[in-house]
């Protein structure tokens, strides 16, 4: 396995730039952006065949990221900045006035954006249509679906999953964030990882768990090529594979943490220097890094 | 298409939903990137002869409307042409959200198909009837709605359908086996409504399978003194403005007639249009009322809510002379 220790400090990074675009606008969703850090920084630092190159001449050799937890896009923009799919200055418009980037995602693949997103339980059926395209025309990528477990409550989640075991959909994977809480408090319906696990083991789904916030356990469950130790039913060509991913809404915040009220409120100054601080991250270097690496980018552009 | 005599009266027996599969199964193997997403539908919307020639071509999902619309979008998404098909009532109200935020907010190119539109299913009842699709459909942007007459205009649409981009909203409406509207050979261009039949006093705007009964009472109506010109507005979105008008300042009454509740359709799409035009004629607008109404055959539930021939004209005649008298 690739050492994934430099991933680590880019989701560090990610959780800085949550916070810092997160303020340009009003009251914003952290919680639910802070559950999905890793499981974002493994996909985009590790295993998607995707680029921002990639996206932007939309090619059909890619994989494709589709976040149907929509309110998490904040999460996701800050991880496409930091991965170079968008420039800080456009990662900065967030929530403003008429931006490329609200509060829930607006398709906009040349961005890296595959889907929008916000009404809830719709990403795996979209993933699901992409998914058969992509085997109807022998490309080689991969579909990944990221869900909320509250998202669960969603019936066309069901008919999506019924529907991607029945048709053997294995370039799909579904990642449920399972952080346990949704607005209102927590998931009405046991939504514990292993009853998860096993609902969708049931209807035909290679189904495993992980600590959603450890970087070597997530690229374990989520590598095509791995087949899984822990996983009950046999990783076999033919199925679908669902991570449900055990995970703390406002990871990385120690006020955030398992914390309701941070689904979505705004973050003053005073406690967004504490967040800061525990994070370890130093904003002046964060952003000198990632003008240099637009700068590089542009430059490349130019010749 | 060519269409003539022999071919209309043949289309007529298959019906819409024979029309669409037949011109499916004609034109699929011209359209490469084309994928048809049924629920459960396959054969009532006449798509087995499809389904055999272009198995890979025909995704049946089962009974999950909310599915085959999301799964239509990421189709799309990928760049295939997706026609989803079900019944009228499931292809719209059932996964309504999922149009507005996925094929809608999206643009995608997928045509919706509504099955048996109206009260085609008629003693199925209120549960199988769509009396209110083409108002919810006409409200997300970008999406056109069309309103086919009869089973040639069907063919005509599916066909432009196939080459143009979506997302459309196809609404079959009627039965098999009704007496053809077209006869002969017309171009169809959405948003460019077809006047069928001119006239004087009264100008009568109809979509859908109840074109052919307005038809009939204007031919009745034109008997008892009263001139009545006539148009199928088969494209309810974007509408026929230009006509609008010239035939709101040309007539002294404008009547709106289809297979659909009075509001949210195609005659408050003319009002909402109409309103703003200096001197424009009043509009009568001839549906279903704001009511569940009784279940029963198809034929009985046109005559009972003044839908076929005989009740338009009179309520056409009526609204006529109450117009003058006052």
């Amino acid at each position: 396995m690739q050492s994934l220790n430099h991933l680590q400090d880019h989701c560090a990074r990610i959780r800085a730039l949550i916070l810092k675009a997160g303020r340009q606008g009003g009251p914003s969703h952290y919680g639910g952006s802070l559950s999905c850090v890793e499981i974002l920084t493994l996909l985009y630092g590790a295993l998607l065949h995707c680029s921002p190159a990639l996206c932007r001449a939309q090619s059909p050799e890619r994989d494709r990221f589709l976040l149907s937890k929509g309110h998490a896009a904040l999460a996701l923009y800050a991880t496409l900045c930091e991965f170079g799919y968008l420039s800080l200055h456009e990662l900065l418009s967030f929530d403003a006035d008429g931006s490329a980037l609200p509060a829930h995602c607006l398709r906009d693949v040349a961005r890296g954006l595959e889907l929008s997103s916000g009404s809830l339980g719709m990403g795996l059926s979209f993933g699901c249509g992409t998914a058969l395209s992509l085997k109807k025309r022998a490309l080689p990528g991969r579909v990944y679906v990221l869900c909320g477990d509250g998202e669960l409550g969603e019936g066309e989640l069901w008919e999506g999953a019924r529907f991607a075991a029945a048709g053997g959909l294995d370039n799909l994977t579904l990642l449920v964030d399972c952080n346990t809480l949704q607005l209102d408090g927590p998931c009405p319906v046991n939504s514990a990882a292993a009853a998860l696990q096993a609902q969708f083991a049931a209807i035909g789904w290679e189904s495993l768990c992980c600590d959603g916030h450890n970087l070597a356990q997530l690229y374990e469950a989520l590598s095509p090529s791995v087949p899984s130790a822990q996983s009950s039913a046999k990783a076999v060509p033919g199925h679908p594979r669902c991570v449900i991913c055990r995970t703390v809404k406002g990871k990385g915040v120690s006020f955030m943490e398992h914390e309701v009220a941070w689904h979505h409120q705004g973050l003053d100054e005073e406690r967004y220097t504490k967040a800061l601080a525990e994070l370890g991250v130093d904003l002046a270097e964060l952003d000198d890094s990632l003008g240099a690496a637009a700068a590089g980018q542009e430059s490349c552009h130019g010749a | 298409m060519e269409l003539d005599h022999k071919i209309a009266l043949s289309l007529s027996r298959l019906g819409s939903r024979g029309a669409f599969g037949q011109t499916l199964s004609e034109l699929g193997a011209a359209c490469p990137e084309l994928m048809v997403v049924v629920a459960d539908t396959l054969r009532s919307a006449k798509l087995e002869d499809f389904a055999a020639r272009y198995p890979e071509k025909l995704i049946n999902v089962g009974i999950c409307e909310q599915h085959m619309a999301s799964l239509s979008a990421g189709l799309a998404a990928e760049g295939h042409k997706v026609f989803m098909v079900s019944f009228a009532p499931f292809a719209t109200l059932r996964c309504y959200e999922q149009l507005k935020a996925q094929i809608g907010y999206m643009q995608l190119d997928v045509i919706i198909v509504g099955l048996l539109s109206g009260v085609a299913q008629g003693s199925a009842g209120n549960t199988h009837y769509a009396l209110e699709d083409a108002a919810l459909l006409r409200l997300i942007p970008g999406m056109r709605v069309i309103s086919p007459a009869d089973a040639a205009e069907t063919c005509k649409a599916v066909e432009w359908c196939l080459q143009h981009p979506g997302p459309v909203y196809l609404r079959l409406t009627g039965l098999n086996g009704l007496p053809p509207v077209y006869k002969e050979d017309y171009d169809f261009v959405p948003g460019k409504a077809v006047v069928l039949r001119e006239g004087t006093q009264v100008g009568i705007l109809a979509c859908g399978a109840p074109v052919g009964e307005a038809l009939r009472a204007a031919r009745l109506l034109d008997k008892q003194g009263l001139s009545c010109a006539l148009a199928n507005l088969h494209t309810l979105k974007p509408l026929d403005t230009t006509l609008l008008d010239d035939w709101a300042r040309r007539f002294e009454l404008l009547v709106s007639v289809e297979e659909h509740y009075r509001a949210g359709g195609l005659g408050s799409a003319v009002a909402e249009y109409t309103s703003a035009l200096k001197g424009a004629a009043p509009l009568v607008r001839l549906g279903f009322d704001d009511e569940f109404p009784k279940a029963g055959s198809c034929a009985w539930l046109l005559s009972q809510h003044g839908l076929n021939a005989q009740g338009l004209a009179s309520q056409i005649a009526t609204a006529h002379r109450v117009l003058a008298e006052s």
